[in-house]
């Protein structure tokens, strides 16, 4: 497709024009944005708030440096079983704290006020705890092009919670790695193994399932294989992974639809057949996300 | 209130039936109007130019009429059934004095509403883009039809997607009726005789879209002598060539060609842009026609049209190909039973497909790579037209179509591993059946209704649609030369366009209602008051709609053709869950005001309208505009015939701006880091380095999908043609017309650009076509 696009460049080029709109730009005026996550699985709640930023007109920002101002005078509250938690911005500037306690079926308020313009809520409820269960299928190989092959890891995830519930479902991997070494005559030959543990993710992480309902996940690697696409060769090479981590999350809907829509945004409006994707706010007043999740991992065995 | 057939039910009747033909080349002529002077008894020809006429014996007048025609009229005793055909010489006086406005031809005598008709000579004299005469851009000059964006031939009608309109051409429907990603449509203006456009109050004899059907019928080819028609534009030419077959004028075909030069024209600056790169673009298409007159009573067409786009592009290692191509062919039998029943029976075949290859050559080794989609119909149908008396007009028909869906396949090729990876797409089998009957019933002297219904099954595998679709349409004439009607109207689409654009790139696949995914259905509601005037000869209409739409498809956000068809994330083709199921609707007012003979010709048409979508995928549930809303729409149309041999004209048009998706500022948007079990401690020994926890990254807000409007689009073209019958009898015509007069800047697209000199990101407009000035030479023989 690259040349049919370049030809289309080229036309567009010749017939087309470029100069600045002369239209009202959409509305950028400066909004507050949280992003908290809560959870029984630790005692610490983190709260960050920002201002978003103008695209137009904003001279010196720059969005992919990702400087966006943090808002340090806010008044920021967790309200939990109808106890007020007033959390403290850190002395290093990043988050607003505060120890609480959350239980299952907790229903948790996060209010942020900087004045009377700019200050907003948001609810969240703290979800079950996870039951399920994660089978390994099978590893396969498919040849990708001359110089790498997809190693591709399957493993069902079924769902045990009763009713319908939101999942996020992550790994972990952990895989046996070569620090390879020259000899005297310039060979490449093996020096220490040890045990590597990296961060990694399915094909796909977000699911709302029904009990006994399952998925299958895909955990997706690319490998040098020099063209061979014999697993043994590969498994010679020390590149399928020996066991993973598995980390289940039950999580609250705004959690799930927050990062189900981050998820989608990556491909976004990257291209015009692509429309861009909204990403999710469960925040009245302002933007981001008041989420809840409840956390349990599992090592699996692969080799 | 009296009753018409109280009136004139003393005597006996009789039937006058017959075709009506431009007298010379013995083309049929579609809506005649056929009626006997001075009393209600009327009718009209039919699309194969058909009519049927009953009333009481008597001595009097039958009057044929039909603009741009000598009306004639037979004065004798009807006292026996006559089967005869009649033709009607064209007319060429100006002075719409002459041309007289009779009853049936008045907008406001009719019982349809919701239609648009154009004839080939219409589509001509409009100015157009580089001198491509185009039935689409045409259309989109009426009130309640739009463009999808500029210059595109895509149809957005009250609201619908561009796949939301049948367009059948002879019978045939075409699914991608776009070249060069949707500049020109498909059908050459030269090649066609007439147009008709239903945008509501569809008649029981159509369906299978939501929003449209656009009917239309190609010429059938000169029976008296042999001709054709040359010309040569800035980026095609044409040729048409007709005669008949034979000396008894039994037969006659009709083939017309046209072909693109971009190609050539645009390889220097090709290879210049683009270091060296062989590339093109042409597109190419061939409609031809043949027909015999087996009796009196028998008629025989066939009729075919074959269209393909291809672009091509050599590297020294890399050649690559993209094409699309269309095929329809038709076979017609029309049979006329007596001279009350005629039965057209067609045989269709109908083919578009898409096709990408590339082929990778290096030392050792070549990979292949290809794709392909399509979608491939065989239908069989039968319409039967019945005039049992002058106060019905009955026509019932049934057809069956099989569909043949093969929305994507990609195969992989590689010499040196042997690896062939291909992806085996199922080919998807549907069976459509339908059967309908329609009454168009003269109630009263004032009171017209058509009531149909349509009966539509629709089977993918194990799955099975079975509808009823109710039609009505009712006028009711409360004073002079002015009615008021209404319609009721519910259409189902069995099959589904997936489109990431809206632009009608050939990219966009065809696919079947499933389990997962029904019909689309459309119920539609119009009322409308037409109002004809005499002097000037002007007709009036005013309409108002409320369509509402539901189990429309839509990629979910983030995905697009590419992301279904690619092998490397799907072990098979699953559109289903690319695509999330909504509703919409869509509601307005249209104006059209036309003026069709006379010196001046042309319409004023206005339409204001709203249309919002729902889908629980998009927009995080919440309603919005599609792209296509339009608050504002005016076009402006005029035909000046200055002389015999000098026609002027020009078109003018103004709609409110796009509706887009467009972000106003940016935020940081941190995910949860689940990985990881970071504490507060771990936090505050990595703060130093700039740990935070999750991952952050800076994402657009939106506010609401399509919330931003673009600027306003207007453009007014201009058009000039210069006739002259040459000494050897030809009639050579120059035209020059001249694209987007004013030079106006529509917006095209925007894009974000960062101004090093203010350090800001600005919103850039990219506009397409400026001033375009453009020169053909036609010659006539």
């Amino acid at each position: 497709m690259k040349i049919f696009l370049r030809i289309l460049v080229v036309l567009l080029i010749v017939s087309s024009c470029r100069k600045e709109a002369d239209i009202d730009v959409p509305n950028g005026d400066p909004q507050l944005v949280v992003t908290n996550f809560i959870t029984v699985n630790t005692d610490t709640s983190f709260v960050r708030v920002l201002w978003s930023e103008p695209i137009y007109n904003n001279a010196g920002f720059n969005q992919y440096n990702n400087n966006y101002k943090h808002v340090e005078n806010a008044d920021v509250n967790i309200i939990n079983n109808g106890k007020k938690h007033k959390l403290i911005y850190d002395k290093l500037g990043v988050y607003y704290t505060a120890d609480v306690d959350f239980n299952i079926g907790d229903k948790v308020e996060l209010s942020v006020n900087y004045d009377e313009k700019n200050k907003l809520t948001a609810l969240c409820k703290i979800p079950v705890e996870p039951k399920y269960k994660i089978e390994y299928l099978n590893t396969d190989s498919i040849y990708v092009d001359e110089w790498s092959v997809k190693i591709m890891e399957e493993f069902k995830f079924t769902a045990l919670n009763k009713g319908s519930n939101y999942y996020a479902l992550h790994l972990n991997v952990f895989y046996e790695s070569n620090i390879y070494n020259y000899n005297d005559k310039d060979k490449l030959v093996d020096g220490v193994k040890s045990v590597q543990k990296s961060t990694s993710w399915f094909d796909k992480s977000y699911f709302e399932l029904d009990e006994n309902k399952s998925v299958i996940l895909r955990h997706i690697k690319y490998v040098n294989a020099n063209r061979e696409t014999d697993l043994d060769v590969i498994y010679s090479n020390k590149e399928i992974n020996d066991s993973i981590e598995f980390i289940a999350l039950t999580c609250d809907v705004d959690y799930f639809k927050y990062h189900k829509s981050i998820e989608k945004y990556g491909y976004g409006g990257a291209d015009v057949f692509t429309e861009p994707v909204i990403v999710y706010s469960n925040v009245i007043g302002g933007l981001g996300v008041f989420g809840a999740y409840n956390r349990v991992t599992q090592n699996v065995l692969i080799k | 209130m009296f009753c018409t057939s109280f009136l004139f039910s003393q005597n006996k009747n009789i039937t006058i039936s017959g075709y009506v033909k431009e007298k010379g080349s013995e083309e049929l002529l579609i809506g005649v109007n056929v009626y006997l002077k001075g009393t209600l008894y009327g009718t009209t020809s039919n699309s194969y130019g058909f009519y049927s006429l009953t009333f009481p014996a008597q001595s009097g007048e039958v009057a044929f009429s039909y603009v741009g025609f000598t009306s004639i009229v037979l004065k004798e005793n009807f006292d026996k059934d006559k089967i005869e055909n009649t033709y009607l010489v064209v007319d060429n006086l100006l002075d719409e004095v002459v041309v007289t406005a009779d009853i049936d031809e008045k907008i406001s005598s009719k019982v349809e509403m919701s239609v648009l008709n154009l004839k080939a000579n219409q589509i001509n004299e409009i100015p157009a883009l580089l001198g491509e005469k185009d039935v689409f851009k045409t259309l989109q000059l009426m009130p309640g039809v739009r463009s999808g964006s500029e210059a595109s031939s895509g149809l957005y009608v009250r609201g619908g997607g561009p796949d939301q309109n049948l367009v059948i051409l002879d019978d045939a429907p075409v699914y991608n009726a776009m070249h060069l990603f949707g500049f020109f449509s498909v059908f050459n203006g030269n090649a066609i005789k007439n147009i008709e456009m239903f945008k509501g109050g569809f008649p029981a004899r159509f369906g299978g879209r939501l929003s449209s059907v656009v009917d239309i019928s190609m010429k059938d080819g000169n029976k008296s002598e042999f001709g054709g028609e040359a010309s040569i534009g800035l980026i095609s030419s044409n040729l048409i060539l007709e005669g008949p077959i034979g000396k008894n004028k039994k037969s006659s075909f009709i083939v017309s060609g046209r072909r693109t030069y971009i190609d050539i024209l645009t390889a220097p600056i090709i290879k210049i842009q683009s270091g060296g790169t062989d590339a093109g673009y042409y597109f190419y298409d061939l409609n031809a026609k043949l027909n015999y007159e087996i009796s009196n009573r028998d008629k025989l067409y066939l009729s075919g049209y074959f269209g393909k786009d291809r672009f091509y592009g050599n590297e020294e290692n890399e050649q690559t190909e993209l094409y699309w191509q269309n095929a329809t062919s038709t076979v017609r039998w029309n049979h006329l039973f007596s001279g009350k029943l005629f039965s057209n029976t067609s045989f269709i075949y109908s083919n578009y497909n898409l096709n990408i290859s590339s082929e990778e050559n290096y030392t050792n080794q070549t990979s292949k790579s290809s794709y392909k989609s399509g979608i491939r119909d065989f239908s069989l149908k039968t319409d039967f037209t019945w005039v049992p008396n002058n106060f019905n007009y009955i026509r019932f028909g049934a057809s069956i179509t099989h569909h043949l869906f093969t929305p994507s396949a990609v195969r992989f090729q590689n010499s040196s591993s042997q690896n062939d990876e291909s992806i085996s797409v199922k080919e998807l089998n549907s069976v459509e059946t339908s059967a309908y009957i329609e009454d168009e019933w003269k109630v009263t002297s004032k009171i017209k209704v058509n009531a149909g219904v349509r009966l539509n099954n629709f089977q993918h595998e194990s799955t099975s649609y079975f509808k009823i679709e109710p039609r009505l349409l009712t006028s009711f004439i409360i004073a002079n030369n002015m009615s008021v009607k209404a319609s009721y109207t519910e259409m189902n689409q069995n099959i589904h366009l997936l489109t990431s654009t809206g632009i009608g790139l050939p990219t966009d696949l065809w696919v079947p209602a499933t389990d997962r995914i029904a019909p689309q259905f459309a119920r539609q509601f119009a009322v409308g008051i037409d109002k004809d005037f005499d002097k000037p000869t002007l007709s009036v209409s005013l309409e108002g709609y409320y369509k509402a739409m539901n189990d429309i498809i839509s990629y979910k956000e983030g995905a697009n053709f590419m992301m279904i068809s690619n092998p490397d994330e799907n072990d098979e083709f699953n559109y289903e869950d690319a695509v999330t199921v909504g509703k919409g609707y869509s509601y307005g007012a249209e104006l059209l005001i036309r003026k069709k003979v006379g010196k001046l010709t042309g319409w004023i048409g206005y339409t204001l309208s709203l249309t919002k979508y729902k889908f629980d995928d998009l927009n995080n549930g919440n309603e919005f505009f599609p792209r296509h809303d339009r608050r504002h729409d005016i076009s402006v149309v005029g035909v000046y015939k200055l002389s015999e041999n000098i026609t002027l004209s020009s078109t003018w048009v103004y709609g409110t701006g796009d509706a887009i998706t467009l972000a106003g500022s940016t935020y940081n948007a941190t995910t949860n880091d689940a990985n990881n079990t970071s504490t507060y401690n771990d936090y505050l020994q990595s703060i130093s380095n700039g740990y935070q926890l999750g991952n952050a990254r800076g994402v657009s807000y939106y506010n609401d999908k399509n919330s931003f409007r673009m600027g306003a689009y207007h453009r007014l073209d201009f058009g000039a043609r210069f006739k002259k019958v040459l000494e050897s009898g030809n009639t050579r015509t120059w035209e020059v017309s001249v694209y987007n007069i004013y030079n106006r800047n529509n917006p095209f697209y925007y894009e974000n650009g960062f101004d090093y000199e203010t350090k800001e990101t600005k919103l850039y407009q990219v506009s397409l076509f400026p001033i375009i000035p453009s020169v053909s030479y036609t010659l006539k023989f």
